[in-house]
């Protein structure tokens, strides 16, 4: 039995197709592939493509579509068979699209991608052996820019290898400067020591530090809120028409309980004196308390304003001329009595002394029960 | 030398059906000739329908064993074949053997001999 596939009949010639060259009529003939017979064309989408399978037994067709997509690999994409970057994975690896970004300029030649800074027309900057180095000065257009210790309007100081603003104020500091005319407020620690401070300037507080000058001092109202000390021999010196005045009205209340208002000298205590108490001097220049009952420990000479016991040799103050108030006064209560020394030991009275060998003196008068001006009268009597 | 070729003629028609039961092509299921036409040399058949297996060495060929012949190939039996040459289906369904007896040797007609 002979069988003939596909049920073809007898073989009489072997004829070489399109893409075949070799056949023949008889015997064996050979049929060799030949591609130089094919058309070229230019392929599309669509298009097959002849290929065998991997283990070499299958010849199978294969579109050119399927075999872009088999190529594309990572960062590539296949549709229709064109092959294309894929841009939202370009970063991962594959085909990377390079893009200029600010200041940047890229070009292609030949599948290379070149990046290079764009320094723009007439800048102020270039590259020079791979350097960026100024080219030009700070002009119009260069404006130095900084994005921390840097102010509105402030100056820059270099401080080690930083740039840092300086207020105005924090720049005349810096510098140890006199500050401009017309500057509302001259804030320094240093000195002031040449120039003037003329009229018009204003008020200097100088807090609880001190104006010291050895110059004069020339001036309008003086207030004072604490003592005027003068130096030792210097005066007080009152120009003609002048005067010392006592503003404040005199009233039963117009000082304070321990206050005293007048003239007052430091004596030297020569034994205890007791708080406002009149006082002579004794034969050392020394001041105690005075007694009416004998010519030896008077006259009075004023009223001592401690407001506690001053011991023997102590600083003793003694009102000569003015007011002293101690609420503990308790005879003073006709107003405009004449008050004297009474004959208890460093005590006023309002009584005068009538006593043998008693001293009579007045040595003030009463402005309230608690409220003396004193005034002592140095001419006394003594009962015989 | 005059060569004088001989002409293949069909002598007559058959086809029958072949199944699971080995068969010659005289013996198929609804075979349109039972006994071998006078004169006949040769048969020309086609396989049709689904796949067939053969077998000429006095063993019937089984669905598993015998030369395969596919549905479309022609098969080219001598006179000694149409009684020895059996046949049997080689899937589940049955196939067909259509074709002609010619009064020729197979290679006459295969063109081999003039």
């Amino acid at each position: 039995m002979i069988v003939v596939p596909g049920g073809q009949g007898l073989i009489t010639g072997v004829s070489a197709g399109v893409g075949l060259s070799g056949g023949g009529s008889e015997g064996t003939v050979t049929l060799t592939l030949d591609l130089s017979e094919l058309s070229a064309v230019t392929p599309t989408n669509g298009d097959s493509l002849a290929s065998i399978d991997s283990d070499g037994s299958t010849e199978q067709l294969t579109t050119i579509a399927a075999l872009a997509t088999l190529l594309a690999g990572t960062g590539l994409t296949a549709s229709s068979s064109v092959i294309s970057a894929d841009d939202s994975t370009a970063s991962a690896k594959g085909i990377v699209i390079v893009a200029g970004g600010d200041g940047i300029a890229t070009s292609y030649s030949s599948g290379t991608a070149t990046s290079a800074v764009d320094l723009g027309t007439n800048s102020g900057l270039e590259i020079s052996s791979n350097k960026l180095q100024i080219a030009k000065g700070i002009s119009q257009h260069d404006v130095a820019q900084f994005t921390s210790n840097v102010a509105d309007d402030d100056f820059l100081r270099v401080d080690g290898t930083v740039v840092e603003g300086r207020s105005a104020s924090e720049v005349l500091s810096d510098i140890s400067a006199a500050p401009a005319a017309g500057s509302a407020n001259i804030v320094t620690t240093g000195a002031l020591d040449s120039g003037s401070i003329t009229s018009g300037f204003g008020n200097i507080d100088t807090g609880s530090s001190t104006i010291t000058t050895t110059g004069a001092v020339s001036t309008g109202t003086i207030d004072a809120s604490d003592d005027v000390t003068i130096a030792a021999d210097k005066s007080l010196n009152l120009a003609q028409g002048a005067h010392i005045t006592f503003t404040d009205q005199i009233l039963d209340n117009s000082i304070d309980d321990h206050d005293y208002q007048g003239i007052v000298f430091t004596f030297r205590a020569g034994d205890t004196v007791t708080p406002f108490s009149p006082v002579y001097v004794d034969g050392n220049n020394e001041v105690q308390e005075c007694d009416a009952d004998a010519i030896a420990t008077m006259p009075c000479i004023g009223v001592s304003v401690n407001t506690s016991n001053v011991s023997a040799d102590a600083d003793c103050p003694v009102l000569m001329l003015g007011l002293v108030r101690d609420d503990s006064f308790t005879d003073f209560g006709a107003a405009g009595a004449p008050v004297y020394v009474s004959t208890t030991v460093g005590t006023m009275t309002t009584t005068a002394p009538s006593g043998t060998d008693d001293v009579v003196q007045v040595i003030g008068h009463s402005i309230a029960e608690d409220l003396i001006f004193v005034q002592p009268c140095l001419t006394t009597i003594e009962h015989a | 030398m005059i060569i004088m070729a001989r002409q293949p003629q069909a002598l007559d028609y058959t086809s029958g059906t072949v199944s699971d039961s080995a068969v010659t092509i005289l013996g198929m299921g609804s075979a349109l000739i039972s006994s071998v036409p006078t004169g006949a040399r040769s048969f020309v058949g086609t396989v049709e329908s689904a796949a067939v297996r053969a077998r000429g060495d006095g063993t019937s060929p089984s669905a598993t064993e015998g030369q395969l012949i596919a549905s479309g190939d022609v098969i080219y039996l001598g006179e000694s074949e149409f009684s020895s040459m059996e046949f049997i289906r080689d899937t589940s369904t049955d196939a067909e053997i259509r074709g002609h007896f010619y009064n020729v040797e197979v290679d006459v007609i295969l063109g081999k001999v003039t």
